[in-house]
Protein backbone atom coordinates (compact mmCIF):
# COMPACT_ATOMS: atom_id res chain seq x y z
CA UNK A 1 0.00 0.00 0.00
CA UNK A 2 2.90 2.45 1.26
CA UNK A 3 4.71 1.15 -2.05
CA UNK A 4 1.52 1.85 -4.36
CA UNK A 5 1.28 5.60 -2.81
CA UNK A 6 5.34 6.25 -3.20
CA UNK A 7 4.32 5.05 -6.83
CA UNK A 8 1.33 7.46 -7.44
CA UNK A 9 3.48 10.22 -5.75
CA UNK A 10 6.36 9.53 -8.22
CA UNK A 11 3.94 9.47 -11.28
CA UNK A 12 2.41 13.09 -10.20
CA UNK A 13 5.97 13.99 -9.59
CA UNK A 14 7.58 12.95 -13.60
CA UNK A 15 3.75 14.67 -14.55
CA UNK A 16 5.11 18.07 -12.93
CA UNK A 17 8.33 17.81 -14.52
CA UNK A 18 7.17 17.31 -18.01
CA UNK A 19 5.67 20.68 -17.34
CA UNK A 20 8.19 22.18 -15.55
CA UNK A 21 8.75 25.14 -18.01
CA UNK A 22 5.06 26.52 -17.74
CA UNK A 23 4.93 27.54 -13.81
CA UNK A 24 7.98 29.36 -14.08
CA UNK A 25 5.96 31.90 -16.65
CA UNK A 26 2.42 30.85 -14.62
CA UNK A 27 4.14 32.95 -11.46
CA UNK A 28 5.92 35.52 -12.94
CA UNK A 29 2.80 36.31 -15.05
CA UNK A 30 2.96 39.85 -16.10
CA UNK A 31 6.01 41.16 -14.53
CA UNK A 32 8.96 41.21 -17.03
CA UNK A 33 11.20 38.44 -17.50
CA UNK A 34 14.56 39.36 -16.63
CA UNK A 35 17.11 36.49 -15.88
CA UNK A 36 17.48 37.59 -12.30
CA UNK A 37 13.81 37.07 -11.61
CA UNK A 38 14.13 33.87 -13.53
CA UNK A 39 16.72 32.50 -11.53
CA UNK A 40 14.83 33.82 -8.66
CA UNK A 41 11.49 31.80 -9.44
CA UNK A 42 13.23 29.16 -10.38
CA UNK A 43 15.51 28.80 -6.69
CA UNK A 44 12.09 29.49 -5.25
CA UNK A 45 10.04 26.76 -7.33
CA UNK A 46 13.44 24.45 -6.45
CA UNK A 47 14.12 23.66 -10.12
CA UNK A 48 18.13 24.35 -9.68
CA UNK A 49 18.08 21.13 -7.97
CA UNK A 50 19.14 17.74 -9.80
CA UNK A 51 15.88 15.57 -10.62
CA UNK A 52 16.81 12.81 -7.81
CA UNK A 53 16.94 15.72 -5.52
CA UNK A 54 13.58 16.82 -6.34
CA UNK A 55 12.04 13.56 -6.31
CA UNK A 56 13.11 13.47 -2.54
CA UNK A 57 11.94 16.74 -1.52
CA UNK A 58 8.73 16.08 -3.33
CA UNK A 59 8.28 12.37 -2.03
CA UNK A 60 9.53 13.38 1.32
CA UNK A 61 7.06 16.52 1.20
CA UNK A 62 4.28 14.35 0.57
CA UNK A 63 4.92 12.16 3.58
CA UNK A 64 4.84 15.28 5.93
CA UNK A 65 1.44 16.65 4.19
CA UNK A 66 3.35 18.99 2.06
CA UNK A 67 2.04 19.23 -1.76
CA UNK A 68 3.47 21.81 -3.23
CA UNK A 69 1.72 25.33 -3.89
CA UNK A 70 -0.75 26.34 -6.50
CA UNK A 71 1.19 28.31 -8.97
CA UNK A 72 -2.64 30.46 -8.86
CA UNK A 73 -3.33 31.21 -5.67
CA UNK A 74 0.22 30.93 -4.34
CA UNK A 75 -1.26 29.40 -1.49
CA UNK A 76 -0.47 25.68 -0.41
CA UNK A 77 -2.36 23.30 -2.10
CA UNK A 78 -3.65 21.09 1.23
CA UNK A 79 -4.87 24.46 2.94
CA UNK A 80 -6.91 24.84 -0.97
CA UNK A 81 -8.37 21.82 -0.59
CA UNK A 82 -8.73 20.96 2.88
CA UNK A 83 -10.96 24.36 3.28
CA UNK A 84 -12.87 22.51 0.09
CA UNK A 85 -12.54 19.25 1.63
CA UNK A 86 -16.03 19.68 3.75
CA UNK A 87 -18.83 20.34 1.31
CA UNK A 88 -17.64 17.15 -1.32
CA UNK A 89 -17.58 15.02 1.67
CA UNK A 90 -21.16 15.77 2.78
CA UNK A 91 -22.62 15.59 -1.30
CA UNK A 92 -20.13 12.22 -1.72
CA UNK A 93 -21.19 10.89 1.97
CA UNK A 94 -25.27 11.63 1.24
CA UNK A 95 -24.84 10.27 -2.38
CA UNK A 96 -22.82 6.94 -0.98
CA UNK A 97 -26.10 6.50 1.30
CA UNK A 98 -28.68 7.27 -0.91
CA UNK A 99 -27.19 5.08 -3.94
CA UNK A 100 -26.65 2.08 -1.47
CA UNK A 101 -30.14 2.45 -0.01
CA UNK A 102 -32.06 2.58 -3.05
CA UNK A 103 -29.98 -0.04 -4.64
CA UNK A 104 -30.09 -2.63 -2.05
CA UNK A 105 -34.14 -1.58 -2.14
CA UNK A 106 -33.81 -2.24 -5.61
CA UNK A 107 -32.30 -5.42 -5.15
CA UNK A 108 -34.07 -6.96 -2.90
CA UNK A 109 -37.36 -6.09 -4.17
CA UNK A 110 -36.72 -7.51 -7.90
CA UNK A 111 -34.21 -10.36 -7.11
CA UNK A 112 -35.07 -13.64 -8.26
CA UNK A 113 -39.44 -12.10 -8.84
CA UNK A 114 -41.36 -12.06 -12.02
CA UNK A 115 -39.07 -11.54 -15.23
CA UNK A 116 -40.77 -8.48 -16.27
CA UNK A 117 -40.19 -6.91 -12.94
CA UNK A 118 -36.88 -8.19 -13.44
CA UNK A 119 -36.33 -6.76 -16.98
CA UNK A 120 -37.49 -3.63 -15.98
CA UNK A 121 -35.30 -2.85 -13.78
CA UNK A 122 -32.22 -4.44 -15.50
CA UNK A 123 -33.33 -1.28 -18.43
CA UNK A 124 -33.76 1.09 -15.84
CA UNK A 125 -30.50 0.56 -14.52
CA UNK A 126 -28.77 0.31 -17.94
CA UNK A 127 -30.29 3.47 -18.85
CA UNK A 128 -29.00 5.26 -15.20
CA UNK A 129 -25.40 4.23 -16.10
CA UNK A 130 -25.21 4.93 -19.78
CA UNK A 131 -26.47 8.51 -18.71
CA UNK A 132 -23.76 11.48 -17.92
CA UNK A 133 -24.24 12.32 -14.61
CA UNK A 134 -24.17 16.32 -15.63
CA UNK A 135 -26.87 15.76 -17.98
CA UNK A 136 -28.82 14.35 -15.68
CA UNK A 137 -28.10 16.72 -13.31
CA UNK A 138 -28.93 19.19 -15.84
CA UNK A 139 -32.35 17.73 -16.25
CA UNK A 140 -32.93 17.69 -12.52
CA UNK A 141 -32.02 21.12 -12.37
CA UNK A 142 -34.42 21.99 -15.51
CA UNK A 143 -37.39 19.87 -14.08
CA UNK A 144 -36.94 20.67 -10.38
CA UNK A 145 -35.68 23.70 -10.16
CA UNK A 146 -36.79 25.77 -13.04
CA UNK A 147 -39.86 24.27 -13.81
CA UNK A 148 -41.53 23.33 -9.74
CA UNK A 149 -39.44 25.25 -8.45
CA UNK A 150 -38.90 22.41 -5.45
CA UNK A 151 -34.99 23.40 -4.87
CA UNK A 152 -32.76 26.52 -4.95
CA UNK A 153 -30.98 26.76 -8.45
CA UNK A 154 -27.72 27.65 -6.99
CA UNK A 155 -25.47 26.11 -4.77
CA UNK A 156 -24.87 25.49 -1.04
CA UNK A 157 -24.77 28.14 1.98
CA UNK A 158 -28.59 29.09 0.78
CA UNK A 159 -30.62 26.62 2.26
CA UNK A 160 -27.99 23.63 3.01
CA UNK A 161 -29.93 20.52 3.01
CA UNK A 162 -32.22 21.76 0.77
CA UNK A 163 -29.26 22.76 -1.63
CA UNK A 164 -28.12 19.17 -1.08
CA UNK A 165 -30.90 17.08 -3.07
CA UNK A 166 -30.26 17.61 -6.30
CA UNK A 167 -26.51 16.98 -6.61
CA UNK A 168 -26.60 13.87 -4.12
CA UNK A 169 -29.64 12.45 -5.88
CA UNK A 170 -27.28 12.46 -9.18
CA UNK A 171 -24.78 11.21 -7.94
CA UNK A 172 -26.11 7.93 -6.41
CA UNK A 173 -28.26 7.30 -9.49
CA UNK A 174 -25.79 5.53 -10.95
CA UNK A 175 -24.25 4.49 -7.78
CA UNK A 176 -27.78 2.83 -6.93
CA UNK A 177 -28.20 1.30 -10.33
CA UNK A 178 -24.60 -0.30 -10.61
CA UNK A 179 -25.52 -1.65 -6.54
CA UNK A 180 -28.47 -3.27 -7.91
CA UNK A 181 -27.18 -5.52 -10.50
CA UNK A 182 -24.76 -6.61 -8.52
CA UNK A 183 -26.45 -7.07 -5.89
CA UNK A 184 -29.41 -8.80 -7.31
CA UNK A 185 -26.92 -11.22 -8.96
CA UNK A 186 -25.56 -12.17 -5.67
CA UNK A 187 -29.33 -12.57 -4.03
CA UNK A 188 -30.06 -14.88 -6.85
CA UNK A 189 -27.36 -17.02 -6.81
CA UNK A 190 -27.93 -16.54 -2.62
CA UNK A 191 -31.48 -17.84 -3.28
CA UNK A 192 -30.39 -20.56 -5.25
CA UNK A 193 -28.24 -22.67 -2.54
CA UNK A 194 -29.73 -25.57 -0.72
CA UNK A 195 -29.63 -22.92 2.67
CA UNK A 196 -32.46 -20.95 1.21
CA UNK A 197 -34.46 -24.21 0.49
CA UNK A 198 -33.88 -25.74 4.06
CA UNK A 199 -34.50 -21.82 5.62
CA UNK A 200 -37.84 -21.83 3.61
CA UNK A 201 -38.88 -25.60 4.78
CA UNK A 202 -38.48 -24.09 8.37
CA UNK A 203 -41.15 -21.34 7.41
CA UNK A 204 -39.34 -18.30 7.50
CA UNK A 205 -40.77 -15.15 6.03
CA UNK A 206 -39.41 -14.57 2.34
CA UNK A 207 -38.60 -10.91 3.77
CA UNK A 208 -36.59 -12.47 6.31
CA UNK A 209 -34.92 -15.04 4.07
CA UNK A 210 -33.90 -12.37 1.95
CA UNK A 211 -32.78 -9.69 4.99
CA UNK A 212 -31.29 -11.91 6.87
CA UNK A 213 -29.51 -15.07 5.20
CA UNK A 214 -29.53 -13.61 1.29
CA UNK A 215 -28.15 -10.46 1.54
CA UNK A 216 -24.97 -10.80 3.54
CA UNK A 217 -23.62 -13.67 0.67
CA UNK A 218 -24.74 -11.11 -1.83
CA UNK A 219 -22.52 -8.55 -0.09
CA UNK A 220 -19.54 -10.00 -0.53
CA UNK A 221 -20.07 -9.32 -4.47
CA UNK A 222 -20.77 -5.50 -3.57
CA UNK A 223 -17.96 -4.92 -1.47
CA UNK A 224 -15.97 -5.83 -4.95
CA UNK A 225 -17.43 -2.90 -6.72
CA UNK A 226 -16.18 -0.05 -3.65
CA UNK A 227 -13.16 1.35 -6.13
CA UNK A 228 -16.02 1.55 -8.57
CA UNK A 229 -18.11 3.55 -6.49
CA UNK A 230 -15.01 5.82 -4.83
CA UNK A 231 -13.97 6.47 -8.24
CA UNK A 232 -17.39 7.05 -9.46
CA UNK A 233 -18.26 9.67 -6.60
CA UNK A 234 -14.80 11.38 -6.82
CA UNK A 235 -15.29 11.79 -10.92
CA UNK A 236 -18.61 12.58 -10.32
CA UNK A 237 -18.11 15.43 -7.73
CA UNK A 238 -16.04 16.69 -10.38
CA UNK A 239 -18.88 17.82 -12.73
CA UNK A 240 -22.28 17.77 -9.99
CA UNK A 241 -19.97 20.55 -8.47
CA UNK A 242 -19.73 22.05 -11.66
CA UNK A 243 -23.63 21.92 -12.61
CA UNK A 244 -24.90 22.72 -9.36
CA UNK A 245 -22.16 25.57 -8.36
CA UNK A 246 -21.24 23.86 -5.34
CA UNK A 247 -18.07 24.58 -3.57
CA UNK A 248 -15.90 21.93 -3.30
CA UNK A 249 -12.71 19.35 -3.92
CA UNK A 250 -13.67 18.65 -7.38
CA UNK A 251 -14.47 22.28 -8.48
CA UNK A 252 -10.97 23.25 -6.94
CA UNK A 253 -9.65 20.46 -9.74
CA UNK A 254 -11.94 21.67 -12.81
CA UNK A 255 -10.92 25.34 -12.16
CA UNK A 256 -7.21 24.37 -11.80
CA UNK A 257 -7.85 22.52 -14.50
CA UNK A 258 -8.78 25.20 -17.17
CA UNK A 259 -5.83 27.71 -15.32
CA UNK A 260 -3.29 24.90 -16.15
CA UNK A 261 -2.41 25.06 -12.16
CA UNK A 262 -0.96 21.48 -12.48
CA UNK A 263 0.26 21.28 -8.17
CA UNK A 264 -3.59 22.00 -7.18
CA UNK A 265 -4.71 18.79 -9.65
CA UNK A 266 -1.89 17.13 -8.75
CA UNK A 267 -2.69 17.72 -4.94
CA UNK A 268 -6.36 16.73 -5.96
CA UNK A 269 -5.53 13.72 -7.27
CA UNK A 270 -2.56 12.49 -5.22
CA UNK A 271 -5.27 12.75 -2.26
CA UNK A 272 -8.34 11.08 -4.05
CA UNK A 273 -5.94 8.27 -4.80
CA UNK A 274 -4.50 8.09 -0.89
CA UNK A 275 -8.13 8.22 -0.36
CA UNK A 276 -8.94 5.09 -2.64
CA UNK A 277 -5.98 3.22 -1.50
CA UNK A 278 -7.32 3.49 1.68
CA UNK A 279 -11.17 2.35 1.35
CA UNK A 280 -9.71 -0.83 -0.77
CA UNK A 281 -7.77 -1.56 2.53
CA UNK A 282 -10.38 -1.49 4.24
CA UNK A 283 -12.47 -3.40 2.24
CA UNK A 284 -10.15 -5.73 2.54
CA UNK A 285 -10.07 -5.58 5.94
CA UNK A 286 -13.89 -6.07 6.18
CA UNK A 287 -13.97 -9.34 4.33
CA UNK A 288 -13.55 -11.82 6.67
CA UNK A 289 -16.45 -9.61 9.14
CA UNK A 290 -19.02 -10.40 6.16
CA UNK A 291 -17.73 -13.76 5.50
CA UNK A 292 -16.84 -16.34 8.88
CA UNK A 293 -15.90 -18.44 5.64
CA UNK A 294 -12.55 -16.02 5.36
CA UNK A 295 -11.90 -16.15 8.93
CA UNK A 296 -8.70 -17.66 9.93
CA UNK A 297 -7.41 -17.58 6.85
CA UNK A 298 -4.96 -15.09 6.64
CA UNK B 1 -13.81 3.94 -16.34
CA UNK B 2 -11.13 1.40 -16.41
CA UNK B 3 -12.87 -0.65 -13.40
CA UNK B 4 -16.46 -0.47 -14.89
CA UNK B 5 -14.84 -2.79 -17.98
CA UNK B 6 -15.15 -5.98 -16.06
CA UNK B 7 -17.70 -5.01 -14.22
CA UNK B 8 -20.03 -4.70 -17.03
CA UNK B 9 -18.89 -7.03 -18.65
CA UNK B 10 -19.75 -9.34 -15.72
CA UNK B 11 -23.41 -8.77 -16.74
CA UNK B 12 -23.02 -10.38 -19.93
CA UNK B 13 -24.78 -13.46 -18.23
CA UNK B 14 -28.10 -10.75 -18.84
CA UNK B 15 -28.66 -11.11 -22.45
CA UNK B 16 -30.36 -8.94 -24.58
CA UNK B 17 -33.31 -10.48 -26.07
CA UNK B 18 -33.40 -10.76 -30.23
CA UNK B 19 -34.76 -7.50 -31.32
CA UNK B 20 -33.47 -5.71 -28.65
CA UNK B 21 -30.28 -6.88 -29.69
CA UNK B 22 -31.13 -5.62 -33.91
CA UNK B 23 -32.80 -2.19 -32.53
CA UNK B 24 -29.53 -1.51 -30.67
CA UNK B 25 -27.18 -2.75 -33.88
CA UNK B 26 -29.19 -0.60 -35.98
CA UNK B 27 -29.13 2.74 -33.25
CA UNK B 28 -25.23 2.29 -33.60
CA UNK B 29 -24.78 1.59 -37.05
CA UNK B 30 -27.48 5.17 -37.73
CA UNK B 31 -25.11 7.08 -34.84
CA UNK B 32 -21.58 5.66 -37.00
CA UNK B 33 -23.32 6.69 -40.65
CA UNK B 34 -24.78 10.25 -38.79
CA UNK B 35 -20.75 10.78 -37.70
CA UNK B 36 -19.34 9.50 -41.67
CA UNK B 37 -21.58 11.34 -43.41
CA UNK B 38 -24.33 13.84 -41.72
CA UNK B 39 -25.94 15.30 -44.86
CA UNK B 40 -27.41 12.46 -45.30
CA UNK B 41 -29.69 13.21 -41.92
CA UNK B 42 -29.78 16.95 -42.33
CA UNK B 43 -29.13 19.58 -44.97
CA UNK B 44 -29.20 22.59 -42.25
CA UNK B 45 -25.33 23.92 -41.49
CA UNK B 46 -24.59 23.38 -37.56
CA UNK B 47 -22.51 26.37 -37.77
CA UNK B 48 -24.73 28.42 -39.28
CA UNK B 49 -25.94 31.00 -36.72
CA UNK B 50 -29.22 33.81 -37.51
CA UNK B 51 -30.14 35.76 -34.19
CA UNK B 52 -33.55 36.46 -35.77
CA UNK B 53 -34.16 33.05 -35.04
CA UNK B 54 -31.89 32.10 -31.40
CA UNK B 55 -33.66 30.36 -29.02
CA UNK B 56 -36.82 29.02 -30.92
CA UNK B 57 -38.73 25.96 -29.57
CA UNK B 58 -38.97 22.70 -31.62
CA UNK B 59 -40.72 23.07 -34.78
CA UNK B 60 -41.46 21.62 -37.69
CA UNK B 61 -38.84 23.45 -39.14
CA UNK B 62 -36.29 22.98 -36.24
CA UNK B 63 -37.19 19.61 -35.16
CA UNK B 64 -35.27 20.18 -32.13
CA UNK B 65 -35.59 24.05 -32.05
CA UNK B 66 -32.05 26.19 -32.29
CA UNK B 67 -30.02 27.45 -29.65
CA UNK B 68 -28.99 30.78 -28.42
CA UNK B 69 -27.24 31.69 -31.51
CA UNK B 70 -29.99 30.62 -33.58
CA UNK B 71 -27.85 27.26 -34.73
CA UNK B 72 -30.55 23.98 -35.71
CA UNK B 73 -29.84 21.83 -32.51
CA UNK B 74 -30.92 18.68 -34.79
CA UNK B 75 -27.59 19.69 -36.96
CA UNK B 76 -25.99 20.08 -34.29
CA UNK B 77 -26.61 16.86 -32.55
CA UNK B 78 -26.15 14.89 -36.13
CA UNK B 79 -23.07 16.71 -36.61
CA UNK B 80 -21.60 16.22 -33.18
CA UNK B 81 -21.88 12.72 -33.52
CA UNK B 82 -18.36 12.67 -35.36
CA UNK B 83 -16.14 14.66 -32.52
CA UNK B 84 -17.97 12.68 -29.66
CA UNK B 85 -17.47 9.36 -31.29
CA UNK B 86 -13.98 10.16 -32.46
CA UNK B 87 -12.90 10.77 -28.87
CA UNK B 88 -14.22 7.52 -27.64
CA UNK B 89 -13.25 4.98 -30.81
CA UNK B 90 -9.86 7.21 -30.42
CA UNK B 91 -9.48 6.34 -26.94
CA UNK B 92 -10.72 3.40 -26.48
CA UNK B 93 -8.24 2.13 -29.69
CA UNK B 94 -5.48 3.89 -27.62
CA UNK B 95 -6.16 2.36 -24.43
CA UNK B 96 -6.73 -1.22 -26.16
CA UNK B 97 -3.50 -1.22 -27.93
CA UNK B 98 -1.63 0.52 -24.93
CA UNK B 99 -2.99 -2.34 -22.68
CA UNK B 100 -2.18 -5.26 -25.31
CA UNK B 101 1.51 -3.82 -25.11
CA UNK B 102 1.79 -3.16 -21.27
CA UNK B 103 0.05 -6.82 -20.76
CA UNK B 104 2.08 -9.30 -23.13
CA UNK B 105 5.38 -7.22 -21.77
CA UNK B 106 4.19 -7.71 -17.91
CA UNK B 107 2.88 -11.39 -18.87
CA UNK B 108 6.02 -12.82 -20.75
CA UNK B 109 9.05 -10.51 -20.87
CA UNK B 110 12.25 -11.38 -18.43
CA UNK B 111 11.88 -10.42 -14.82
CA UNK B 112 13.34 -6.96 -15.22
CA UNK B 113 11.16 -6.06 -17.33
CA UNK B 114 8.19 -7.82 -16.81
CA UNK B 115 8.18 -6.64 -12.83
CA UNK B 116 8.15 -2.72 -13.51
CA UNK B 117 5.45 -3.35 -15.64
CA UNK B 118 3.70 -4.74 -13.59
CA UNK B 119 4.27 -2.31 -10.68
CA UNK B 120 3.50 0.93 -13.16
CA UNK B 121 0.10 -0.61 -13.88
CA UNK B 122 -0.97 -1.30 -10.54
CA UNK B 123 0.11 2.31 -9.54
CA UNK B 124 -2.12 3.84 -12.33
CA UNK B 125 -4.67 1.48 -10.86
CA UNK B 126 -4.32 3.30 -7.83
CA UNK B 127 -5.96 6.26 -9.52
CA UNK B 128 -9.54 6.27 -10.37
CA UNK B 129 -9.79 6.87 -13.93
CA UNK B 130 -11.39 9.97 -14.73
CA UNK B 131 -8.89 11.33 -12.32
CA UNK B 132 -5.89 10.48 -14.18
CA UNK B 133 -7.57 11.65 -17.34
CA UNK B 134 -8.27 15.12 -15.44
CA UNK B 135 -4.26 15.09 -14.90
CA UNK B 136 -3.20 14.23 -18.57
CA UNK B 137 -5.23 17.12 -19.54
CA UNK B 138 -4.08 19.87 -16.92
CA UNK B 139 -0.74 18.56 -18.65
CA UNK B 140 -1.14 18.17 -22.52
CA UNK B 141 -4.15 20.63 -22.28
CA UNK B 142 -8.27 20.63 -24.17
CA UNK B 143 -8.59 19.37 -27.75
CA UNK B 144 -10.69 16.26 -29.16
CA UNK B 145 -7.23 14.27 -29.73
CA UNK B 146 -6.04 15.07 -26.16
CA UNK B 147 -9.12 14.34 -24.48
CA UNK B 148 -9.14 11.03 -26.21
CA UNK B 149 -5.20 10.48 -24.99
CA UNK B 150 -6.38 11.26 -21.59
CA UNK B 151 -9.13 8.87 -21.24
CA UNK B 152 -7.02 6.30 -23.17
CA UNK B 153 -4.14 6.73 -20.18
CA UNK B 154 -6.54 6.53 -17.72
CA UNK B 155 -8.42 3.30 -19.32
CA UNK B 156 -5.16 1.29 -20.55
CA UNK B 157 -4.33 0.02 -17.01
CA UNK B 158 -7.39 -1.49 -16.45
CA UNK B 159 -7.34 -3.39 -20.72
CA UNK B 160 -3.49 -4.04 -19.60
CA UNK B 161 -4.64 -5.77 -16.58
CA UNK B 162 -7.11 -8.36 -18.35
CA UNK B 163 -4.22 -8.93 -21.43
CA UNK B 164 -1.79 -10.27 -18.69
CA UNK B 165 -3.94 -12.37 -16.67
CA UNK B 166 -5.46 -13.59 -20.30
CA UNK B 167 -1.76 -14.55 -21.60
CA UNK B 168 -0.53 -15.93 -18.81
CA UNK B 169 -4.13 -18.65 -18.94
CA UNK B 170 -3.63 -19.13 -22.87
CA UNK B 171 0.58 -19.51 -22.28
CA UNK B 172 0.21 -22.57 -19.97
CA UNK B 173 -2.93 -24.04 -22.39
CA UNK B 174 -1.80 -27.27 -23.92
CA UNK B 175 -1.91 -26.04 -27.49
CA UNK B 176 1.24 -23.17 -26.63
CA UNK B 177 3.18 -25.75 -24.35
CA UNK B 178 3.03 -28.22 -27.00
CA UNK B 179 4.14 -25.39 -29.97
CA UNK B 180 6.99 -24.53 -27.37
CA UNK B 181 8.12 -28.25 -27.70
CA UNK B 182 8.11 -28.12 -30.97
CA UNK B 183 10.40 -25.50 -31.26
CA UNK B 184 8.06 -22.96 -32.86
CA UNK B 185 9.33 -19.62 -32.59
CA UNK B 186 8.38 -17.32 -30.22
CA UNK B 187 7.57 -14.44 -32.06
CA UNK B 188 5.31 -16.92 -34.21
CA UNK B 189 3.82 -18.34 -30.97
CA UNK B 190 2.71 -14.92 -29.69
CA UNK B 191 1.46 -13.67 -32.76
CA UNK B 192 -0.15 -16.73 -34.50
CA UNK B 193 -1.47 -18.50 -30.98
CA UNK B 194 -1.39 -15.76 -28.08
CA UNK B 195 -2.59 -12.73 -29.81
CA UNK B 196 -5.73 -14.10 -31.60
CA UNK B 197 -6.95 -15.86 -28.06
CA UNK B 198 -5.99 -13.11 -26.05
CA UNK B 199 -7.45 -10.02 -28.29
CA UNK B 200 -10.75 -11.60 -29.64
CA UNK B 201 -12.42 -11.43 -25.97
CA UNK B 202 -10.85 -8.56 -25.41
CA UNK B 203 -12.51 -6.95 -28.34
CA UNK B 204 -15.74 -7.38 -26.93
CA UNK B 205 -14.63 -6.01 -23.27
CA UNK B 206 -13.83 -3.29 -25.69
CA UNK B 207 -17.42 -2.66 -27.10
CA UNK B 208 -19.05 -2.52 -23.76
CA UNK B 209 -15.90 0.06 -22.85
CA UNK B 210 -16.62 2.15 -25.57
CA UNK B 211 -19.64 3.32 -23.91
CA UNK B 212 -17.88 4.28 -21.03
CA UNK B 213 -15.13 6.32 -22.88
CA UNK B 214 -18.28 7.84 -24.90
CA UNK B 215 -19.34 9.03 -21.42
CA UNK B 216 -15.92 10.00 -19.88
CA UNK B 217 -15.35 12.03 -22.98
CA UNK B 218 -18.11 13.74 -23.02
CA UNK B 219 -18.02 15.06 -19.46
CA UNK B 220 -14.32 16.54 -20.01
CA UNK B 221 -15.58 18.34 -22.81
CA UNK B 222 -18.50 19.04 -21.12
CA UNK B 223 -16.01 20.91 -18.47
CA UNK B 224 -14.62 22.95 -21.31
CA UNK B 225 -11.50 20.55 -22.03
CA UNK B 226 -13.31 19.08 -25.91
CA UNK B 227 -12.71 21.16 -29.26
CA UNK B 228 -12.88 24.35 -29.45
CA UNK B 229 -15.74 25.78 -29.94
CA UNK B 230 -17.79 25.93 -32.48
CA UNK B 231 -16.54 22.48 -33.70
CA UNK B 232 -20.35 20.47 -32.66
CA UNK B 233 -19.74 18.06 -30.09
CA UNK B 234 -22.69 16.49 -27.38
CA UNK B 235 -20.80 17.76 -24.15
CA UNK B 236 -19.55 20.75 -25.06
CA UNK B 237 -23.39 21.58 -26.76
CA UNK B 238 -24.83 20.54 -23.49
CA UNK B 239 -22.83 22.77 -21.48
CA UNK B 240 -23.88 25.98 -24.57
CA UNK B 241 -27.69 25.38 -22.75
CA UNK B 242 -26.99 25.58 -19.19
CA UNK B 243 -27.62 29.11 -19.24
CA UNK B 244 -31.24 28.47 -20.83
CA UNK B 245 -32.08 25.72 -18.80
CA UNK B 246 -35.47 27.79 -17.43
CA UNK B 247 -36.28 28.98 -21.00
CA UNK B 248 -34.90 26.60 -23.19
CA UNK B 249 -34.35 23.50 -22.04
CA UNK B 250 -33.74 21.52 -25.64
CA UNK B 251 -30.58 23.18 -26.04
CA UNK B 252 -29.18 20.59 -23.61
CA UNK B 253 -31.93 17.93 -23.32
CA UNK B 254 -31.13 17.17 -27.16
CA UNK B 255 -27.52 16.52 -27.19
CA UNK B 256 -27.31 14.54 -23.85
CA UNK B 257 -30.58 11.95 -25.28
CA UNK B 258 -28.00 11.65 -28.15
CA UNK B 259 -25.29 10.34 -25.48
CA UNK B 260 -27.97 8.15 -23.38
CA UNK B 261 -29.17 6.39 -27.09
CA UNK B 262 -25.49 5.89 -27.98
CA UNK B 263 -24.28 4.65 -25.04
CA UNK B 264 -27.49 2.37 -24.39
CA UNK B 265 -26.72 1.37 -27.99
CA UNK B 266 -23.01 0.48 -27.99
CA UNK B 267 -23.55 -1.40 -24.53
CA UNK B 268 -26.62 -3.49 -25.59
CA UNK B 269 -24.38 -4.60 -28.58
CA UNK B 270 -21.56 -5.46 -26.64
CA UNK B 271 -23.29 -7.52 -23.87
CA UNK B 272 -25.03 -8.91 -26.91
CA UNK B 273 -21.82 -10.03 -28.50
CA UNK B 274 -20.16 -10.86 -25.24
CA UNK B 275 -23.45 -13.39 -24.83
CA UNK B 276 -22.59 -14.33 -28.32
CA UNK B 277 -18.89 -15.09 -27.71
CA UNK B 278 -19.74 -17.57 -24.52
CA UNK B 279 -20.53 -15.19 -21.78
CA UNK B 280 -16.73 -14.73 -20.86
CA UNK B 281 -14.72 -17.02 -19.29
Amino acid sequence: MVAVMVGAATVAFLALELVADDPVRTVIGLRPATPELLAQVRSDLGLDRSLPERWLLWVGGIAHGDLGTSYQLQRPVLEIVGEQLLPTVELALTAFLLGAAGGTLLALATAGRRPRARAASGAAELLALSTPPFWLGIVLLTVFSFQLGWFPVIGAGESGLRALVLPAVTLAVPIAAMLAQVLRDGLEQALAQPFATTARARGISELRLRTHHALRHALLAVMTLSGWIVGSLLGGAVVVETVFGRQGIGRVAATAISSADVPTVMGVVLLSSFFFVVVNALVDLLYPLVDPRLRGRA
Amino acid sequence: MRSGVGLVAAQGRRRASRPALLAAELVVLLIALAALAPGLFTSADPLATDPAAAVLAPSADHWLGTDQQGRDVFARVVHGARASLEIGVGATLVAVTAGVLLGLGAALAGRWIATPLLRLVEVLLAFPGILLALLVISIVGNGTREIALAIAVGAAPGYARIVRAETLRVRSAGFVESSIALGVAPGRIVGRHLLPNVVRPLLVLATIGLGETILAGSALSFLGMGPKPPTPEWGSAIADGRDYLATAWWISFAPGAAIVATVVAVTVVGRGWHARLGGGR
